[in-house]
């Protein structure tokens, strides 16, 4: 290994790293604007010159100089500090003055290195630069005068979206940052080139002068519009969630969030339940918590715990799921399903749900098979995950279901079941490259699951993963790609119908038959209200969605930034999010509805804080004591061996518009607008005149 | 003074037939294969022991560039490149040597591609270079048609392939990391160093890229002898180089010499000596825009060669001699070589992209004499500014021509801007 | 109108200027000694409110110009003088203010609550 001094100080690297990350290693930091740990060696800005002996008699980019032994490195020489403030009176002369009506304003690597490295005046007395802005949909506003062609935003688009769409043309100080034609930037993580961009070239467009980054109060949480649980910070300024920045965790998202997760939020503002709401004469008027506890206590008096049932959707946190477990089978009732899509899986066996390789374990894979996903859309980050794995190289990628680009090349196999039997058979060549790969991975999507015969695909694929050696010692190669946030803690908790319970589909069709008499939908929004027939609706949310039309009672609830709520990510890592605003009106956080109801019905749950619900939760499930770790789940037979029959129907996709998948997506004009451009293709710039 | 029959180039003005029949007279192709079969090890020796320098400008000794590439010829194949992209003002010997000779660079080609284990080279050539690119792809087909090159080159034994590769007129892809970004289809852009070519080059693969006359000089030298070259010249700054004179000279032309010839005997010899006479010179850039300008007093006795140039505060870059007599605005002059570098400047480094344009500013504000005599101190820190900052020495040499200006001739700049200030006082009273 | 004011008026004030709502303004009669300044003052019409004084002759009252200015044409960018309003009918209120309707501009927090269709 390498030694080498920095500074004085002496440090022993691996081989092969560069100045720049051995100077980080020892706690020297070394002005940057085109490195980035997750992108590739540019080294043109200049900016991290430092002095190195032995050497030329000038200074090297330390970003991209490997390191090696007995060099002796010195960032604050003479020379090299004269080369910084060299660089940095260049990139200021052709940067506009414009800080004060600039959004990065106060979060700008440009503005604070200049405090270190510029001159008090500028010697340049010429003309400054001016480029015309770029159109880069929706959600990225430009200012390409700002640009100092750092190239980070070109790298990132190539490299981890999987777009090559943006790039430079010209030469020499005509050179632009552009995306060629004047069309949105087509992919799902965009907007991380606005974290990217060290400077106020690419600003975030809805959020666009709405606040400084002082002003603001920073959370750190969890995001729920899918399931791969990205770590956010929710930055909010008084009762207002302004917007969504990512949080490095290596393990699951790095630094990447989709553009659902940070741009949805102004869905926050829309269509918000805030106040309760009981039907009276067919209609739902306001009411107050007491009435509409006291509506929904009259109508379970006497009632037979077999007559109610409860559905959670995707945005149920644990710990109401829960509670609400408790409550229900306080009345009685084992009806309770946390898969409104009916999805298939095996709730005794854990991993029979989760994505058992984990999405930090998708590097380590050589062989990848998907079944019925679109990870772009269901997974955007962790798609740019498979991508990173497939740049390494030696990756091959099959796909059975429907052909979308997901940004890497992959084998397609075919699209239905039956493609899915004959790997299992032995019959499909594909069937070699998993069994001849070290670390398999299949990966069943939720599409291929949501089916009739999902049981039979779950066997299929347990079937796989054994045959070709997918399950060892250290590498269980199974993996389910789940869509909702709240479905593996709904799985873990044990919203799963118990002993004589019926699952949703038996629930629906018992309300239609008027077996079941009261429903409760807990924040399940995509339950259609007309199939519930005369059965009495308790619906428990935070968005007038789809649930809360059919309602006879509404317990308004709160929203993911509104509460200290767990969440469990398809991966099974237990997360925290955290409260940012206070919920709007009279919602309350979901748990304490539930349990002041429960006083109300004469059922008392045991707990009166937060934090004894949850050990209550950690007694009946030991990972939720395991705050982000990852439990490895015993490997067991699950589904149905049943084969699958040949002329079954082809997998379909559970999403059909990225941008809208809940009911807090829906009512955000930026998802309505992100849905326009990108699926309906309005992607060309609107001129003044269009609208 | 070089003896005619020292020359290596003889056919450098095109009086004779260039093609294969020609060359063949000239004593080109003959016996290739007992070249090829002394082996890779002595090739290379003989051009290492020849002392020949690379012929591109940097003058990095040839032999040992040749001896980076891998021994072995592993997993991926290596490659030649000959960078024809000839774009250094001042400069037009390969252009010659291409249009003229272009079985002595396919000749070499073979030679060098052999000595290090590849078995194709691509030409890179400037696109304006139509002619030249025309004649070589007509020689490169006569000479598979001779089986000269092709599979079984000269009946050795040896696969070799020749391709000639147009660019698209920018500066920066002579730079041999941008021209191999170019040759892949890229954004003509110089790459960081390290990787150097010789391991990661073309495509990913080992490569080397030589510049056109140091291919060309090589099959001479292997039937010559290493030691007859190194015997022209002085020592370190051996053999033949061809000199392009231009500018204010009687009789300007391309002319093969010796190295470490001297300037004034370069001049007066071949170029007919300086309009005017010696005495009515005013400055000379003695190798391509890039390097800095020689006033009258150093090009007396200045030798043409790499180490005496440099010693001399200049370089030989391409040896591309610019000659300006007492008529000359040498400042004007300078601003149109900043101007040069501006438009030519790839736009991937920080200083080069924003100072090429700042010096061309401040100079056109020279030119005219609109300046303050405090911003020619400005003006020099700020391409110190620039110098050795960058990846590529595209930066440098937007550089050095500024410097030279203002070390040599500061009192020319200095006396523009007390007229102009003159005259503006002047024509306020 | 306080009654010391007026009998000092009668004993040493000499009329200056009358404005449009009917103020007079008054300053003493007799030279002042050295060193002191010509003492000026106001009789209100009508109830004691410093802001009824326009500009014109707030300026002559606080010694900033030796004359009451005299406008000789009115400008159209001028506005009429208001005494200050605060606390009557005509006082300013913001446009979010009930009085105005209640209409107020967007701001953070605000949210679209749900309303029940049917």
């Amino acid at each position: 290994m390498p030694k080498l001094t920095i500074d004085g100080i002496e440090v022993e690297v691996e081989p092969g790293t560069t100045i720049l990350q051995a100077a980080e290693q020892v706690g020297v930091e070394i002005p940057r604007f085109c490195y980035h740990e997750r992108l590739s060696i540019a080294g043109n800005c200049r900016m991290c010159l430092v002095e190195v002996q032995p050497g030329p008699p000038k200074p090297a980019a330390s970003c991209a100089m490997p390191v090696a032994d007995g060099m002796t490195v010195k960032t604050n020489s003479p020379m090299a500090m004269k080369a910084r403030k060299g660089v940095m009176e260049f990139l200021l002369i052709n940067h506009p003055l414009d800080c004060p009506i600039c959004d990065q304003g106060g979060e700008c690597d440009l503005q604070d290195q200049a405090m270190a490295y510029g001159a008090d005046t500028s010697r340049y007395a010429e003309a400054k630069r001016a480029v015309k802005d770029k159109y880069l949909g929706p959600l990225v506003a430009t200012q390409m005068t700002r640009c100092i062609h750092c190239t980070r935003c070109i790298r990132f688009a190539q490299e981890v979206a999987g777009v090559p769409e943006l790039g430079a043309t010209g030469r020499g100080e005509h050179m632009e940052v552009t995306n060629y034609v004047e069309k949105a930037l087509h992919s799902e993580l965009s907007g991380n080139v606005v974290d990217l961009c060290p400077v106020g070239a690419l600003t975030n467009k809805p959020y666009a002068f709405n606040a400084r980054p002082w002003e603001l109060k920073k959370t750190e949480s969890v995001d729920v519009f899918d399931a791969v649980g990205s770590n956010i910070r929710v930055d909010s300024r008084g009762p207002q969630v302004m917007r969504v920045l990512p949080r490095v965790n290596d393990d699951v998202n790095e630094e990447w969030i989709s553009d659902k997760t940070r741009q949805a939020v102004d869905g926050l503002l829309r269509q918000r339940l805030d106040r309760p709401y009981v039907r009276k004469d067919g209609k739902l008027k306001p009411a107050t918590w007491k009435e509409a506890f006291e509506a929904i206590a009259a109508k379970l008096n006497g009632l037979s715990g077999d007559k109610i049932a409860a559905i959670a959707g995707d945005l149920a946190d644990v710990e109401s799921m829960a509670a609400l477990k408790d409550l229900m089978t306080g009345l009685g009732s084992t009806s309770i399903d946390c898969r409104q899509d009916g999805m298939k899986v095996d709730p005794a066996v854990r991993a029979s749900y989760l994505f058992n390789s984990t999405v930090a374990g998708i590097e380590e894979a050589d062989a990848l098979l998907i079944v019925g996903a679109n990870p772009r859309w269901e997974a955007a980050v962790m798609n740019a995950r498979i991508r990173k794995r497939y740049l390494m190289g030696g990756l091959k990628i099959g796909l059975i279901g429907q052909n979308v680009d997901l940004t890497y090349k992959v084998d397609h196999l075919g699209t239905g079941p039956a493609t899915l039997q004959e790997l299992v058979d032995g019959k499909h060549s594909f069937a070699e490259v998993l069994k001849g790969a070290k670390r398999p991975m299949i990966i069943v999507g939720t599409g291929a699951l949501m089916r009739d015969d999902g049981f039979q695909v779950l066997g299929a694929a347990r079937k796989l993963a054994d045959a070709v050696g997918a399950v060892t010692e250290d590498w269980n190669g199974f993996n389910v790609l789940h869509t909702a946030a709240g479905r593996v803690g709904g799985l873990d908790v044990g919203f799963v119908p118990g002993e004589g319970g019926r699952d949703t589909h038996a629930i629906v069709e018992g309300a239609a038959k008027g077996d079941i008499e009261v429903v409760w939908l807990h924040h399940a929004d995509e339950i259609a209200g007309e199939r519930l027939g005369k059965a009495f609706v308790i619906y428990q949310g935070h968005h007038g969605d789809r649930g809360a039309h059919r309602a006879d009672v509404i317990l308004p609830g709160a929203a993911y930034t509104e509460k200290n709520a767990t969440w469990v990510n398809t991966e099974g890592r237990v997360q925290r999010g955290r409260l940012a605003v206070f919920p709007p009106g009279e919602a309350r956080e979901d748990w304490t509805i539930i349990r002041a109801l429960s006083e109300v019905l004469g059922k008392t749950l045991p707990y009166n804080t937060l934090a004894q619900l949850r050990d209550r939760m950690t007694a009946a499930n030991g990972v939720f004591g395991r705050i982000d770790e990852i439990v490895p789940a015993e490997w067991a037979t699950f589904g149905d061996d049943t084969p699958l029959s040949a002329d079954a129907k082809a997998f379909a996709l559970p999403i059909e518009n990225f941008y809208m998948t809940d009911s807090i997506s829906r009512a955000s004009l930026i998802m309505a607008e992100c849905t326009d451009v990108y699926i309906n293709g309005n992607d060309e710039k609107k001129t003044g005149t269009d609208d | 003074m070089l003896r005619d029959q020292d020359r290596i180039f003889t056919n450098l003005y095109g009086f004779h037939d260039w093609r294969l029949a020609g060359a063949r007279k000239r004593g080109d192709w003959d016996n290739t294969k007992a070249l090829l079969e002394r082996g890779r090890e002595a090739i290379i020796k003989e051009v290492q022991d020849s002392g020949l320098r690379g012929r591109g400008g940097a003058g990095f000794p040839t032999g040992l560039k040749w001896s980076f590439m891998p021994k072995e010829v592993g997993e991926r194949p290596h490659y030649l490149v000959v960078n024809a992209d000839e774009g250094e003002p001042g400069t037009c010997k390969d252009r010659d040597m291409m249009r003229h000779d272009p079985h002595k660079l396919i000749e070499g080609c073979l030679l060098a591609s052999f000595a290090m284990g590849a078995h194709a080279a691509y030409i890179y050539i400037r696109g304006e270079f139509v002619q030249e690119a025309l004649n070589l792809e007509y020689a490169i087909a006569e000479a598979r048609e001779a089986g000269l090159i092709g599979p079984n080159a000269c009946g050795s034994g040896w696969d070799f392939e020749c391709y000639v590769h147009r660019g698209a007129g920018a500066y920066i892809c002579g730079e041999e990391t941008a021209l191999i970004q170019s040759l892949e289809g890229k954004k003509g852009q110089p790459r960081l160093k390290p990787p150097f070519p010789a391991g990661v080059g073309v495509w990913g693969c080992p490569t080397t890229v030589n510049n056109v006359e140091s291919i060309a000089v090589v099959p001479t030298i292997l039937r010559r002898g290493g030691e007859w070259f190194a015997n022209l010249g002085r020592p370190k700054n051996t053999g033949t180089k061809v000199f392009c004179i231009s500018g204010h000279v009687n009789n300007p032309c391309n002319v093969e010499e010796e190295m470490g010839i001297p300037l004034k005997e370069l001049i007066e010899k071949h170029a007919g000596g300086v309009r005017g006479g010696w005495d009515n010179l005013l400055a000379i850039i003695p190798g391509g825009s890039s390097v800095p300008v020689l006033d009258k007093a150093t090009a007396d006795d200045v030798l043409m060669d790499f180490d005496s140039l440099r010693d001399a505060g200049s370089g030989l870059g391409t040896a591309a001699v610019m000659v300006m007599d007492k008529s000359t605005d040498i400042v004007k002059v300078i601003a149109r070589l900043s101007r040069f570098y501006m438009h030519e400047s790839c736009g991937q480094c920080t200083p080069c992209r924003e100072g090429s344009g700042w010096l061309w500013r401040v100079m056109e504000r020279m030119a005219r004499g609109d300046a303050t005599v405090e911003e020619i101190d400005m003006l020099f820190d700020v391409s110190k500014q620039i110098e050795g900052h960058t990846i590529c020495a595209l930066g440098d040499a937007a550089a050095w021509p500024v410097q030279g200006l203002i070390r040599r001739f500061r009192p020319a700049m200095e006396q523009k801007i007390l007229e102009r200030n003159r005259a503006a006082a002047g024509a306020a009273a | 109108m306080i009654t010391g004011t007026l009998f000092t008026t009668w004993l040493k004030g000499e009329f200056v200027g009358k404005d449009q709502y009917g103020n007079r303004y008054f300053q003493e009669r007799k030279q002042p000694k050295p060193g002191r300044r010509r003492k000026r003052w106001v009789l209100y019409n009508g109830k004691i409110e410093a802001s009824k004084i326009p500009p014109e002759w707030h300026a002559w009252l606080h010694y900033t110009t030796a004359e009451p200015i005299k406008v000789d044409e009115k400008k159209p960018w001028m506005k009429e003088h208001l005494p200050n309003l605060s606390g009557t009918v005509n006082a300013y209120v913001p446009s979010g203010d009930d009085r105005r309707g209640g209409k107020r501009d967007k701001g953070t927090g605000d949210y679209e609550a749900w309303t029940p269709g049917s």
